[in-house]
């Protein structure tokens, strides 16, 4: 009576569930279908998609963080101080713009996608663009260049941030001297100073101005510092 | 001027069979398509959308063409002879049905006095090609997709007979026009429909055994590729495999076109005032959507086990066939 009984149940359960499996196939039969026919329709990604980098340059202070978060230091910037010539302008927050952003150049064919010069840019101007299709012919072609200077006014703008450096310098190191000359400050602080303290000070043009005048002597070596990655930039600009 | 005469019939049987190749092709063509296109969109996908701008309709073709100019590889420790002979032998089964498919009541190849009894003789010969091919590929998933093929096929030959036989004691004759004939006058007088419930459950074990004879999903053990490759034909490639191809195509519209025969009553419009659409059209549209819901099923329904494929024959069909049998029998007595 038992195997009867189950002999008929599995006929039943074999027609109903069929017929269930059915009836669902064909219900998604006429489901609107969730592919999208790609090179013609694009999904729009979400906005924290990892896509392709952007920097909307006109918002860009400068500041270098991105390029030091950068994993695989693929983010070029050369900067040079705004001076009252150049009439910068101000930022989108109101303030006046205290850098020239002279170069902003990005490897994308490098670009992990990390996300980490995405997270710390303190004006948001580095975004994902939403799009995905870096493909190109060359690599050269997947260099981003942002920044809007020709290259002889970035030439210009850093011959004039150097002359202006060293002014600086010479006016700090007088100072120093006339200090040092009133009291028995040491002197040899500034000179322990690591170069590399001293590249990151054109990033952080407010820091640097903050900072004692008896820092000022590294300066001349902070330029050299930074110097080199420029003529890399400007090798591969060419 | 040749007296053409004398050839005439031969000349006439030259022309049909070459009009059913051509038949068979296309149609194996646009079920290649159909069935992308219902496996698609069954899983919420589009299925080939670019070749030839609508909905992809000549990927098919592309298909082909792609199959045709393949390289032709035999394996060298197959058995060559027959390697090369299988597939003709499995596409010969299929096309050999077509002989008695009435596609009209006078667009048929030959009206045989047995032609139930033809089509079930004659489906069984692709159980040796296919045999062939998996004992000359001297492959074990061959070997092994062809024994379980033939087990399959020739134990579901026999509900699949069981069924076809209650139609035929109905018609009370074998012929295929005669059966459909006896159908006229719309689809109540369907076989289908005549002695309900015992006609209809024929004719769902006769689909469902149907399925199994042309190794169709759920029954597609024999080239269950999760588990034997490709099953008997693992070891061909371009044109031999597309004969596999079309003979399994051909198989499905060869059942499909039984089914729509004897039991949905074949060349019929469902309503007599619909008689005007011609014969061929409702013939080919019942036997297309008998092939639609075999790919319907097919993208429904999980591969069986081989132990719950022979349950479902013996244990489950077997009984019920002759159940049936018996009491549609003592109705036609009773009745005639």
């Amino acid at each position: 009576m038992n195997a009867t009984y189950k002999y008929f149940r599995d006929i039943y359960l074999g027609v109903t569930t069929v017929s269930l499996g059915m009836w669902i196939t064909f219900r998604h039969f006429f489901m609107p279908t969730i592919t999208v026919q790609y090179p013609r329709e694009k999904l729009i990604y979400p906005p924290r998609a990892r896509t392709e980098l952007r920097n909307a340059i006109e918002s860009c202070n400068g500041c270098l963080q991105c390029a030091r978060a950068c994993p695989v230091e693929i983010i070029h910037i050369e900067t040079a101080k705004a001076q009252d010539e150049d009439n910068a302008g101000n930022m989108p927050d109101g303030k006046p713009r205290k850098l020239l952003v002279l170069t902003f150049d990005v490897e994308m064919s490098k670009c992990v996608h990390c996300g980490l010069c995405v997270e710390v840019c303190p004006t948001e101007s580095m975004h994902w663009n939403n799009e995905h299709e870096h493909v190109t012919f060359t690599r050269e072609e997947l260099m981003r260049h942002w920044a809007t200077y020709p290259p002889e006014e970035v030439r210009r703008l850093q011959e004039r941030d150097e002359i202006l450096k060293a002014e600086k310098a010479k006016q700090a190191a007088e100072a120093a001297a006339k200090k040092a000359a009133a009291g028995d400050q040491p002197a040899p602080k500034p000179v322990s100073k690591p170069a590399a303290d001293g590249a990151e000070k054109p990033a952080q043009p407010s820091a640097a101005a903050a900072t004692p005048a008896i820092e000022k002597p590294a300066k001349p070596e902070s330029g050299d510092g930074t110097d080199s990655p420029q003529k890399e930039n400007g090798k591969e600009k060419a | 001027m040749i007296a053409l005469e004398p050839y005439l019939d031969l000349i006439i049987s030259v022309v049909y069979v070459v009009g059913i190749v051509l038949f068979l092709s296309l149609f194996a063509l646009f079920a290649t398509w159909l069935e992308r296109k219902v496996a698609g969109h069954i899983q919420d996908r589009l299925g080939p959308m670019e070749t030839g701008g609508w909905h992809g309709w000549l990927q098919p073709i592309a298909d082909a063409i792609k199959l045709l100019i393949k390289e032709d590889i035999i394996p060298a420790a197959a058995d060559k002879k027959l390697f090369k002979l299988a597939p003709y032998l499995v596409f010969i089964g299929s096309l050999a049905g077509f002989a008695v498919l009435p596609f009209a009541a006078n667009l048929i190849g030959s009206d045989l006095n047995i032609g139930v009894y033809y089509v079930i003789a004659v489906t069984s010969l692709v159980v040796i090609g296919i045999l062939m091919a998996g004992w000359a590929s001297n492959n074990k998933w061959s070997m092994y997709g062809a024994m379980r093929s033939a087990a399959q096929m020739i134990s579901y030959e026999i509900p699949v007979a069981l069924s076809l036989l209650i139609p035929v004691m109905m018609a009370g004759t074998m012929s295929m026009v005669e059966i459909v004939d006896n159908q006229a006058g719309g689809f109540w007088n369907w076989y289908v429909f005549r002695t309900m419930p015992f006609s209809l459950i024929a004719f769902v074990i006769y689909f469902w055994a149907s399925l199994a004879e042309v190794n169709r999903a759920p029954f597609d053990l024999p080239e269950a590729e999760s588990e034997l490759v490709a099953g008997y034909f693992t070891e061909y490639s371009g044109i031999r495999w597309a004969m596999f191809f079309l003979a399994e195509y051909g198989d499905m519209f060869v059942v499909s076109a039984i089914a729509a025969t004897v039991f949905l009553g074949g060349w019929y419009a469902p309503f007599p005032f619909l008689d005007i659409i011609p014969g061929p059209i409702w013939f080919i549209g019942k036997t297309a959507f008998l092939v639609f819901v075999q790919m319907w099923l097919r993208w429904t329904l999980p591969r069986l086990r081989v132990d719950q494929l022979m349950y479902v024959c013996w244990k489950i069909f077997l009984p019920f066939s002759f159940a049936n049998l018996l009491l549609v029998g003592l109705w036609v007595v009773l009745k005639g």
